[in-house]
């Protein structure tokens, strides 16, 4: 997933990857690979590195950071979660892929990143977003993709989850839908001083209590 | 018998001081350098990649510039009723519509009696050529209705997935030899040429429409600006893929001068060997005839 051959990215070539794939993602959104590239195209290092650091600050995410653990089927044993208690985060993160029949195989590898932490960092940004939907409770839909993004672009600051959250609904969501949308980016985008979302070593907490860990994180309760 | 085997005496002597290629056991892929062996299967995952955007892909690449190569190709190739012609690494067909629209244009769709066969070593090229003849199947779909007695323009009566060091093609069985944008891909090069010796017919000519490594100095920064900076990043945003098009950038740049080529091309054993630039020599087309 991490691909051994990165690429760094000269200006004109960050350009073009970011215009042309963002103008593709935004014709066709099921063009993943698009989105994943723009975004790599779009984010500095520096504010790779500025993630990195907050993953740093605690014992968990050195923890992390020193394991490097990757999601996939092969790496995580379903049947076990499925085994745990309902409510417990193993537990709810199983069945909600199975409801959604979503995969955590359809991950992009990092292409484009060319310093291996920050390229972690990059990928765990990427394969946590199923983990949002599940800590937010947001839907699969337009809305709940928007609501994502903006907690995303609160504890990143990247650039394409921002635009995800904003420009997006602004043009696509009717103006009643607007205007909710508009109330919980202002809940969603607050400054948050709790535990970093990516500094969680996911795999160590899977029969932790879901509400407890939203606590811990302090997930702003939108869609329950 | 006797020529024949002067020919070959005469095309070894040749080919020894022109292509120190097939000496070495490794060879180029882009920039990097790998084992002979490999490099075919190499060059086969690229082109799986690329073939269903390829044409797409060629579009953007050259703004369109490469349909007017073809056209300037096909109708220097000039081909006559009654001919066969091999197109290799044919793939996705541009080369034998056009051949074939002239053809029909010139002496009428039936008269042309003008037989295609399109092959290629990537069957994902040649799956997309098919479907794109079966597309436009109602330029044969007129003619087939025309009468089966009447001589008839027969297309793609045979897309034969082959493999251009090694062809399944009896001796002098074409008229004419075309590979368009292919021949760089092949590992050697010097073999390429030999078969396409063995498959014409005395008289035949050979034709080949390539990129240059040697582009003219006034606009060189200008196309190595665009080779790097622009086509790779283009590559992942239309066909989701980089490494495809950085390989046929750099691949480009590993092949053989205009010259030089232009003797690989009589080493094999053609005549009245000329070569062509376009576009300030982006591209070239080298011909010659087996006498």
């Amino acid at each position: 997933m991490l691909t051994r051959h990165r690429r760094s990215l000269s200006l004109v070539q960050r350009g073009i990857l970011a215009v042309g794939c963002g103008i593709t993602a935004v014709r066709d959104p099921y063009r993943y690979d698009c989105v994943a590239y723009a975004t790599e195209a779009t984010t500095l290092p520096s504010q790779l590195e500025q993630v990195k650091k907050r993953i740093l600050s605690t014992d968990e995410g050195r923890r992390l950071l020193d394991a490097k653990p990757i999601i996939n089927t092969n790496t995580v044993d379903f049947e076990h979660l499925k085994s745990l208690a309902p409510s417990t985060l193993g537990h709810e993160y199983q069945s909600m892929l199975e409801r959604q029949n979503i995969s955590p195989d359809t991950r992009v590898p990092v292409k484009y990143v060319e310093d291996e932490e920050a390229a972690y960092v990059m990928l765990r940004y990427r394969q946590i977003h199923d983990f949002l939907h599940l800590l937010l409770d947001a839907p699969t839909n337009f809305e709940g993709e928007s609501a994502v993004k903006a907690f995303e672009f609160s504890q990143t600051g990247f650039a394409v989850p921002f635009l995800g959250a904003t420009a997006a609904p602004f043009y696509r969501l009717n103006s009643a839908k607007w205007k909710r949308h508009q109330k919980r980016l202002a809940t969603l985008m607050k400054d948050n001083t709790y535990l970093h979302y990516l500094s969680v070593f996911y795999e160590e907490r899977w029969d932790q209590d879901i509400d407890q860990l939203r606590k811990e994180i302090g997930i702003p309760q939108i869609f329950q | 018998m006797i020529r024949s085997v002067a020919c070959r005496v005469t095309r070894s002597a040749r080919r020894i001081s022109v292509s120190p290629i097939v000496a070495e056991k490794s060879t180029h892929f882009g920039e990097k350098t790998v084992k002979v062996e490999e490099k075919q299967g190499l060059v086969n995952t690229v082109f799986n990649n690329v073939a269903d955007s390829y044409d797409v892909m060629n579009d953007v690449m050259s703004f369109g510039i490469h349909r007017c190569w073809k056209d300037s190709f096909v109708r220097d190739l000039a081909p006559r009723p009654g001919t066969k012609m091999l197109d290799m690494a044919g793939g996705t067909g541009d080369i034998s519509f056009k051949a074939l629209q002239y053809a029909q244009k010139k002496y009428g769709k039936s008269k042309a009696n003008f037989n295609i066969t399109v092959s290629d070593i990537n069957k994902e090229m040649l799956r997309v050529g098919e479907k794109r003849a079966h597309e436009r199947d109602d330029v044969d779909e007129s003619c087939l209705t025309f009468q089966v007695s009447f001589i008839l323009a027969t297309f793609m009566s045979r897309v034969q997935h082959a493999d251009a060091h090694k062809l399944p093609f009896e001796d002098e069985s074409f008229d004419y030899y075309t590979i368009a944008f292919g021949i760089r891909n092949c590992t050697d090069i010097d073999k390429v040429l030999d078969e396409a010796y063995r498959v014409l017919k005395p008289g035949g000519r050979f034709m080949c429409l390539e990129f240059s490594p040697n582009v003219c100095p006034a606009i060189k920064p200008f196309y190595d600006f665009y080779s790097y900076q622009v086509i790779p990043p283009m590559g992942q945003v239309v066909a989701g893929d980089w490494d495809s098009y950085q390989y046929l950038v750099e691949s480009i740049r590993k092949f053989p001068d205009q010259e030089r080529f232009k003797m690989m091309i009589e080493g094999a054993g053609f005549e009245a060997v000329n070569y062509q630039n376009y576009t300030f020599g982006v591209a070239a087309v080298h011909d010659g005839f087996k006498l």
